[in-house]
């Protein structure tokens, strides 16, 4: 896809007049539990599979540890405390979402799945209706008070 | 940057070496056989700015320079007669040319000097040079072909060059790894295995060798930033009541650029607190039997992977009831404080001063939170020790940078943990029964001497027994010096002894006051990489008694 065509589909001009709120935004919807989420595409640098979490010498509500990503070093936090078996921890995935160059964050998820929303229907508002569920839509704003290691 | 704001630039470093060398010759010169030399060196120093300040336009520099060069030449007849008042005065005027420098390099490139058509000239018309002029430049002109070796590389270019270093060394380390493991399970025929432990060793000596060059390219010494210490005690005794020694060692010690670049404010408003309120009037300290001239000291050094600042004074000292009472009296709590060091780190608070006047040096308040907040931004702590009467001591401690760090990796439960063995005076593996039980919790016996132990997993995470003596048969245990005493610390066992790259805690992890940040281990995984003397510092702090404070009458 041309670039220019990308950024009019993510919404992510500034600029009013290129705004379409008909154009379909990619985003990725992922379960937590029985919690939903939606991040816009361009927060998520990649989704890997379940590698092995590296917990911080002392226990901290809501950061797990950190991995290693090809040698880059991500802390993983969690938005909400997942109660699942080991057996099924197995087989979550990670979604490592980017907010700026240094700047990197890891939730754990159970399922995550590409979905496009119209930006009428998920512009200004917290929770959206996909597919029956409710789903909360996440932003950069929501976890910039991780940047400095605050709790969640 | 243009031309003229690259060679603007150029000068501006060549100046800052230039005053370097002037200083050290000038230091050197009390006790110098050959002072003729030095004072030849001082000129040529000096004579170099005058010109350079010139091609720029820099006039008021350049007529004082000039000025001291014209005084320069009448010595220079007779170097031995100098005396050490002549010495000083040299001294602050050579001070007065680096303000007027800074002065002048800070403010941007006036239109005259960035417009290349109107600007630069490499001489002024009305110079004239005698025959011993043009020697010197020609003298200068060979010192110069030698600078030309020298490139100006950007500092990020640097970086990318050590952190792709780093990544070999990882990748180095991994495929190492890989084999080992292969070879313990008996996939890798004996002769192919020793071959490759031949290469494998050349490899890793040329990988640390190549990431040492990489971490030396960012190291400056921090000789220009004493220097401008030294020029600080200077121009406070010129304008003060009192005299001031300053001694300074370690000016070779090298650290990472940006540290040093940022470095400057904090140590300043050290200084300037030393000299207003740690050093007494002369009349005060003749009372108290000291030597009426104060001292301050200023050394640097490195340990391990850390540089060592440190900034003493043999003044008046910190009184700690004092700072209590201040902290008191502006409506601080103070019901946690049980300890000395606490009660001492008050003192960084925001507008925290015991000061009774404020003066142009001192005793606002700030400027003891910015030195914190300072060297918390960088990654580094500051640990202070105080004596009535006899002085203070800071101690900065700082991050070299990135580096190859000689390490064991030590198990806790099911968690792996680096410590550099730089922190470490000796490990031992014992049974668990060799650890004693007392009152206050474990103890070894090294050497028939008992030593308070400290089982890690008491402390760190782990998903296994909290006890390390219920959960293995054998034990770790790393003999540290923490505080000037011997400590010990136990852990489950010892899973390597190799090289970590350390790199600090990304954006968003919390922090933890012992860890000094994380290395991929050669299996891929991630781990914390401790420092046994600030966890040893954490540990003591958390068992510390309320009733260890002690107040003076």
């Amino acid at each position: 896809m041309h670039l220019d065509n990308f950024f009019k589909r993510q919404n992510l001009y500034q600029d009013q007049d290129e705004f379409d709120e008909n154009f379909p935004v990619v985003f990725i919807q992922f379960t937590i539990d029985d919690a939903h989420f939606a991040i816009n595409i361009v927060n998520v640098k990649e989704i890997v599979e379940n590698t092995s979490i590296t917990p911080y010498p002392e226990e901290r509500l809501g950061h797990l540890g950190i991995i290693s990503l090809r040698g880059q070093i991500i802390p993983v936090v969690e938005i909400i405390k997942n109660q699942i078996s080991d057996k099924a921890a197995k087989k979550r995935r990670f979604v490592i979402l980017e907010f700026d160059k240094d700047f990197l964050l890891c939730i754990p998820v159970d399922k995550a799945r590409r979905v496009e929303l119209m930006a009428k229907d998920y512009a200004k508002k917290t929770f959206i209706n996909i597919d029956d569920l409710p789903v909360k839509i996440l932003a950069a704003d929501d976890f910039m008070h991780i940047k400095n290691g605050t709790v969640l | 940057m243009n031309e003229n704001e690259e060679l603007f630039e150029t000068f501006k470093e060549e100046a800052k070496e230039n005053f370097e060398r002037v200083h050290d010759a000038l230091n050197a010169f009390a006790h110098a056989v050959n002072r003729s030399e030095l004072l030849d060196a001082v000129y040529r120093s000096i004579h170099t700015i005058k010109g350079s300040a010139g091609i720029f336009n820099l006039n008021e520099l350049k007529d004082a320079a000039h000025i001291l060069e014209s005084k320069l030449s009448i010595y220079r007849k007779d170097p031995q007669s100098i005396s050490e008042e002549v010495v000083n005065s040299l001294k602050l005027e050579v001070d007065n040319l680096e303000q007027l420098m800074e002065r002048d390099s800070t403010s941007d490139l006036s239109d005259s000097k960035k417009n290349s058509n109107q600007g630069f000239h490499l001489f002024n018309e009305e110079t004239n040079f005698t025959s011993s002029e043009a020697n010197q430049l020609n003298v200068e002109k060979d010192a110069k072909q030698k600078v030309q070796e020298i490139i100006r590389v950007p500092i990020d270019r640097i970086q990318k060059n050590h952190d792709l270093t780093s990544e070999i060394f990882l990748i180095r380390n991994q495929i190492s790894h890989l084999i080992e493991k292969e070879a313990e399970m008996g996939n890798i025929r004996d002769e192919f295995f020793l071959q490759w432990e031949i290469l494998d060793n050349s490899l890793r000596q040329r990988i640390v060798e190549l990431e040492g060059i990489a971490l030396s390219m960012r190291m400056t010494s921090v000789k220009s930033l004493f220097s401008r210490m030294e020029k600080t005690v200077r121009s406070y005794c010129q304008n003060g009541h009192k005299s001031i020694n300053i001694a300074v060692s370690g000016s070779e010690t090298e650290i990472d650029k940006k540290i040093l670049d940022s470095l400057g404010d904090p140590l300043i408003h050290l200084i300037r607190n030393a000299m207003d309120h740690g050093i007494e009037l002369p009349h005060i300290r003749k009372e108290k039997g000291k030597s009426e001239i104060g001292t301050i000291s200023l050394s640097a050094s490195v340990q391990g992977n850390e540089a060592i600042i440190k900034i003493s004074d043999d003044g008046k000292g910190i009184d700690i009831n004092n700072i209590l009472a201040v902290a008191k009296e502006k409506g601080m709590d103070v019901s946690r404080i049980s300890s000395k060091q606490d009660a001492m780190q008050l003192i960084f608070a925001p507008g925290f001063s015991t000061a009774k006047e404020v003066n142009d040096v001192s005793g606002r308040g700030v400027g003891m939170d910015a030195v914190k907040a300072y060297i918390d931004k960088s990654g580094g702590r500051i640990h202070i020790e105080t004596k009535i009467d006899k002085g203070t001591t800071f101690y900065l401690y700082l991050p070299i940078g990135l580096s190859v760090i000689p390490s064991i990796v030590i198990r806790v439960g099911t968690n792996l943990y680096g410590i550099p063995t730089h922190n470490i005076i000796q490990t031992y593996t014992m049974n668990k029964r060799d650890l004693s039980f007392s009152q206050d919790g474990h103890l070894v016996k090294i050497d028939k001497n008992y030593i308070e132990a400290y089982c890690f997993s008491n402390f760190l995470f782990s998903s296994e027994s909290k006890d390390v003596d219920l959960a293995c048969a054998k034990i770790t245990v790393c003999i540290a010096n923490i505080q000037g005493n011997k400590l010990a610390f136990v852990a489950d066992s010892i899973e390597a002894n190799t090289e970590l790259i350390v790199k600090p805690l990304p954006k968003g992890c919390p922090s933890f006051p012992y860890l000094l940040g994380a290395a991929i281990l050669a299996n891929g995984d991630p781990a914390f990489i401790l420092s046994l003397e600030r966890f040893g510092e954490y540990i003591l702090k958390r068992n510390s008694n309320y009733g260890e404070f002690e107040y003076a009458s």
